[in-house]
């Protein structure tokens, strides 16, 4: 029933699963005991005679007691499957910085949030949309090496994409669906 | 049943408008081009049409979400057979069977059997939606606050086992923490603002769709930005559409998938991806030529399809009886029916009794055209999939801030898109399905508020939570779902059946 790994990441991330699943744990168990302590830490309205199973902390109260057992498993599974020796060493950063994809992972993550979080608020939203598609078609296509002359195309077709597709959803938005923008 | 029949003959009669059709058929193309672009998910082509839609008359909205949806679980077969990508997370299965057949040179062939698998399915899954959600809402008048309790826990339970099959205690974990999520800001009964500072944005708790957009958007779009770059097969594309033997062939197999299908679709949070696995197996297990199956069957290449579409009208089932959905698209679907104003759940025959027999329609009309859309326009479309990733994505993103945001017009959206974006990112990263946390948002609110009242009732006493038929029922299934996947139970219930079973076999060999 299960899906045959698609992509070779697929299987390799495997091997550091109960290391991730070590921290996650430690993760879950602190939060789902502070949970459990700002639960009960709720106001209970005593002074309003209200029925003391009708109080705000039950059912987070509760959810935090099951996050922090069911994290109390985990960190168990993972320290049977040795997850807590975690194999960070300067090597392995070093390989996963100079890694292709974490590049391109860290990049697009970058790009999406200065647009989503400080550009849309400076800057009118069509312009704000145009730059961040162009920057970031920039961004990917660029080849490092390569005379500016001999990627003219490139320029051109990034500038033609944003520009065209900022402002067809601007206008579909604005005037076709009738919704507000940020 | 003769009531019914008229509801929906009313329904389809009002539905046959040159506009409405028009509406129907871009809708379900805009969902075939959704479905087939990998990165870009039912879910999310539901999402972003929400925000789209929502100045729209009720039954016109949910009519174009419909057809985006099932537009776009079928739109993923197509991906799947010519690149070996899922377009969507439904269609990995398809995969398996499709893409062989692709590189055996008939694309085509393996496109219109997908598309009519895919129809009959959907048709499938249509009958038993118009069928079974008058008799479950009817049922659910019946559930009162111990009922809703285990059906909370039931379905996160559930859905974290079957979105998780490998390692079930990471769904849990992701179903125990969506319903924590939905802890957070103001409450139901007293009016308290938990986890929040009084008169900040987050007092106001957090929304589904932007949370959705995020967890199954921007993640996506990170995911796909990750992975290297995919290459478009070139293949010849010959004749699709099918020949009526070939089909005919395989009838029992595609009745069956729909069947498996629409019933997996119509367990809380059970999507497309595991119906469409489920009836594959099945179809496989049953089949004449198993050896065939992931070498390009068309047996299961149809049993994938057929499942994954049945889904579709099957996940509607709870959303319309019991205002739970049966799957991540099914959730931004009832969200979209809260805004505009319907109120789906067990009362949903006595309030809309006409909605559940629109919806039917809505399911038959889309089901319609990507019948049309998918065995014409092949040749076409495919064009789509050559767009570069680097400019398709950014577009993506700017449309998913738009939808974050313009529901309810709060820049805080935009943040509460992209922290879950990132969030669901990670958490996918270690094998924590989206699917349980997504649930356990809408059915936070629904276990808040029942397990109080149910304390209230009982006074603290936790009988009434064991002596009715139904919480029983509900209980012993939840206990049996996590007994399942613990070894030292199973090793029990081996030894058990052995033993209950020695004295036959000792008969027999006598």
């Amino acid at each position: 029933m299960d899906a045959p790994p698609l992509f070779e990441e697929d299987t390799m991330k495997e091997s550091n699963m109960p290391q991730a699943d070590f921290l996650m744990s430690i993760l879950l168990i602190v939060f789902g005991i502070t949970v459990l302590f700002v639960s009960i830490g709720m106001p209970r309205f005593e002074e309003m005679d209200v029925n003391p199973y009708s109080v705000p902390g039950v059912v987070p109260g509760f959810l935090g007691a099951i996050i922090a057992v069911l994290g109390f498993v985990l960190l168990i599974r993972s320290i049977i499957r040795k997850g807590y020796k975690l194999n960070i060493t300067g090597r392995t950063m070093k390989e996963w910085i100079r890694d292709d994809s974490t590049s391109r992972f860290l990049l697009t993550i970058g790009l999406c949030v200065f647009y989503a979080l400080v550009l849309i608020g400076l800057v009118p939203y069509a312009v704000g949309t145009v730059l961040f598609i162009f920057a970031f078609i920039l961004v990917f296509e660029y080849r490092r090496g390569i005379p500016l002359r001999e990627q003219k195309r490139m320029f051109l077709g990034a500038t033609l994409v944003s520009v065209l597709s900022g402002v067809s959803i601007w206008v579909l938005f604005r005037y076709l669906f009738l919704v507000n923008l940020p | 049943m003769l009531e019914g029949l008229q509801l929906f003959g009313q329904s389809f009669i009002g539905f046959m408008s040159l506009g409405i059709l028009f509406n129907v058929l871009w809708a379900t193309q805009l969902g075939i081009i959704v479905g087939m672009l990998p990165g870009l998910t039912a879910t999310m082509g539901v999402a972003l049409m929400t925000t789209l839609t929502f100045r729209m008359p009720a039954s016109e909205a949910v009519l174009i979400l419909v057809c985006m949806y099932v537009g776009a679980i079928y739109g993923g077969s197509r991906s799947a057979i010519l690149l070996n990508i899922p377009g969507t997370p439904a269609n990995a299965a398809t995969a398996v069977d499709g893409y062989p057949l692709a590189k055996q040179g008939r694309a085509g062939r393996a496109i219109g059997i997908a598309t009519t698998g895919s129809f009959i399915g959907t048709f499938i899954g249509m009958i038993i939606l118009a069928l079974f959600t008058p008799l479950i809402g009817k049922f659910a008048l019946e559930f009162k606050s111990f009922e809703f309790f285990w059906l909370s826990i039931f379905g996160i339970v559930i859905c974290g086992n079957l979105t998780a099959p490998k390692d079930p205690l990471k769904g849990w974990i992701a179903g125990f923490l969506g319903l924590f999520v939905a802890m957070i800001g103001m409450e139901g009964i007293h009016a308290h603002i938990r986890f929040a500072r009084p008169g900040s944005e987050l007092s106001g708790g957090i929304a589904l769709l932007p949370a959705m957009v995020g967890a199954f958007g921007f993640a996506e779009i990170i995911s796909v930005m990750k992975l290297s770059a995919y290459e478009v097969v070139k293949t010849k594309i010959e004749r699709v559409v099918p020949k009526f033997v070939e089909i005919w062939v395989h009838k029992w197999t595609i009745i069956r998938s729909g069947i498996v299908g629409t019933f997996i679709g119509a367990i809380p949070g059970v999507g497309e991806d595991i119906a469409a696995w489920v009836s594959y197996d099945m179809a496989k297990r049953s089949s004449k030529t198993p050896e065939k199956f992931g070498k390009g069957s068309i047996e299961g290449l149809i049993a994938a399809e057929a499942g994954n579409n049945a889904c579709v009208a099957g996940a509607m089932i709870p959303v319309l009886s019991l205002a739970i959905p049966g799957s991540a698209p099914a959730a931004v679907l009832l969200a979209a029916m809260f805004i505009h104003g319907v109120r789906p759940g067990p009362l949903i025959m006595i309030e809309f009794p006409s909605f559940v027999y629109e919806v039917v329609v809505m399911v038959l009309l889309a089901s319609a055209a990507m019948l049309i859309l998918g065995l014409s326009m092949v040749r076409w479309l495919v064009k789509v999939l050559v767009v570069p990733r680097q400019k398709l994505m950014p577009i993506i993103f700017a449309l998913c801030v738009v939808g974050a945001f313009a529901i309810q017009g709060r820049v805080f959206d935009i943040g509460v898109m992209i922290a879950f974006g990132l969030i669901g990112y990670f958490l996918r990263e270690m094998d924590y399905p989206m699917a349980p946390l997504i649930l356990g948002i809408i059915l936070g609110d629904i276990l808040d508020k029942n397990l109080r009242r149910a304390l209230i009732l009982s006074d603290g006493g936790l009988a009434p939570f064991f002596n009715q038929p139904i919480g029983l029922v509900l209980f012993f299934v939840t206990l049996l779902v996590i007994l399942s996947k613990m070894k030292w139970f199973n090793d029990l219930m081996g030894l058990l059946k052995n033993a209950i079973l020695s004295p036959f076999k000792r008969n027999k060999g006598a």
